[in-house]
């Protein structure tokens, strides 16, 4: 790795930072995201009741569904707060590439998700019951990756999306033909994490996680020079 | 090793659809000058400050910074430049202090005493220390000011670009700001823009009068005067 990648690196670390930062003083973001996470939990709970076995098929989708909904509330504003309090100017005029700042907002949507499935995960696994019976570090993971692909869509749309007054429409109609792809390969993983496979049997839907997060990485960051110009 | 001129500009162009904000701009700002830019509103002096900043690409034309093409290096060249803006480019949820640090790391590497030391410096000169820890939200209009001049100047850049620096702040702050301004001179190339007759007289020692995206005249210290300014209110059409 070249020092420029690695002072690259140490600046996208220092976009994050100061995101995270920012979050924890206003606290806007986790708070929205937690209580999307938590109202919809027991919703689908009070749906299902408790010990149906319907509710056992559906966690994975209800899971993915929630973490992608609550995901929009925090990464569909990672840019467009900085295009709306003014200090997108501030990032631009940075003596670093348009790409560190992207992974900088990546980093920060990702581990702000990671905050949210911290605390919702564990509780859906109390209120519904079930499992990852797989190995904990084939279902940390799986959560990793599906995180990471949902990071990288979520900064790329609001990217894509910070400088237009009609976002509220174009955020979902840009998020969900990017996300489609990730979510399905999810959901089924998150099935078989809970059913407790043994990991070759993950591999079709892993390697499809892994080469979406990789093709979605290399559009958003061959994009952004392009995103960040006037 | 060869001085360069600062800042050479030439047949600079920046058009919005089809309409030019700047046309056929040529001009140079020596070292040490502190050079205004005067014009009235929408004559391209914001624009053409952004198209220094590497905020806006220009159009057309070519402007060389320290020698440096800005179309080629603008990443090398931002390291050269600290630019205020009309708004504050500050985080309104961090401390001044917090939002100067934030700045300051992509520029340097230093030990945190250091920074720190930097950073008294800087809060000396634009009498800012007292508001440090405050959040930039709980600070007024000119104390956001003052905070993003210290911004500007954080990392010790060689060109300033003030985009009316000036407007709308109170008694004392347009004191520390002008006062700042002035003990610059010499020391780095400054460009302001302003549509205050009064400002640019006192600051500057060249200025360039714009209209409708072109220039008008170029100005010596002495030449700064009402009348240039009132040809620039009559002036060129560029659209």
């Amino acid at each position: 790795m070249t020092s420029q990648t690695l002072h690259e690196l140490k600046c996208a670390i220092y976009v994050a930072s100061k995101d995270l930062l920012a979050e924890l003083r206003r606290k806007y973001e986790v708070f929205s995201m937690l209580t999307f996470a938590l109202i919809s939990i027991i919703i689908f709970n009070f749906a299902f009741g408790i010990f149906s076995a319907a509710v056992h098929q559906a966690v994975p989708a209800i899971i993915w569904i929630i973490i992608l909904f609550a995901g929009m509330f925090g990464f569909s504003t990672v840019f467009t707060r900085e295009s709306d309090q003014g200090t997108l100017d501030g990032l631009r005029m940075l003596p670093i590439s348009s790409q560190s700042i992207f992974l900088g907002k990546v980093v920060y949507g990702f581990l702000l998700m990671g905050v949210i499935e911290v605390i919702f995960v564990p509780l859906s696994m109390v209120l519904y019951s079930y499992t990852f019976t797989s190995s904990f570090l084939l279902t940390g993971l799986v959560f990793v990756l599906g995180t990471l692909d949902l990071a990288v869509v979520g900064a790329l749309v609001s990217g894509l999306t910070m400088y237009t007054e009609s976002r509220a429409l174009l955020i979902p109609l840009l998020m969900f033909p990017l996300v489609l792809p990730v979510v399905i390969p999810l959901v089924i993983l998150t099935q078989k994490l809970i059913l407790g496979v043994e990991f070759y049997s993950v591999l079709p839907e892993l390697r499809m996680v892994a080469l979406t997060l990789a093709a979605l990485a290399a559009a958003a960051l061959l994009l952004f020079d392009y995103v960040l110009q006037d | 090793m060869k001085e360069h001129t600062p800042v050479v500009i030439e047949h600079l162009a920046k058009r919005y659809g089809f309409r030019y904000a700047l046309l056929d701009v040529t001009l140079s700002v020596g070292r040490g000058e502190v050079f205004g830019l005067l014009g009235p509103n929408g004559a391209g002096k914001s624009t053409l400050l952004k198209v220094l900043a590497t905020l806006v690409s220009p159009s057309g034309g070519s402007v060389l910074i320290d020698g440096l093409s800005l179309k080629d290096r603008k990443v090398e060249l931002r390291r050269r430049i600290g630019y205020l803006g009309h708004e504050p480019l500050l985080y309104r949820d961090l401390t001044g202090e917090e939002n100067l640090k934030f700045y300051y790391k992509f520029y340097h590497s230093s030990p945190p005493e250091y920074v720190q030391e930097k950073l008294d410096e800087v809060f000396e000169l634009l009498r800012i220390g007292g508001w440090r820890h405050e959040p930039v939200r709980n600070l007024s209009r000119g104390f956001k000011k003052r905070f993003d001049f210290a911004r500007a100047i954080i990392h010790d850049p060689e060109l300033l670009l003030f985009d009316e620096p000036f407007s709308g702040l109170d008694m004392e702050s347009l004191e520390v700001a002008r006062e700042f301004v002035r003990s610059m001179e010499g020391e780095k190339t400054i460009i302001i823009s302003t549509h205050n007759i009064e400002e640019a007289k006192e600051l500057c020692n060249k200025a360039a009068l714009l209209a409708k995206g072109r220039l008008i005249r170029l100005l010596e210290a002495g030449d700064i005067d009402e009348v240039s300014l009132k040809d620039a209110f009559k002036g060129g059409a560029a659209r």
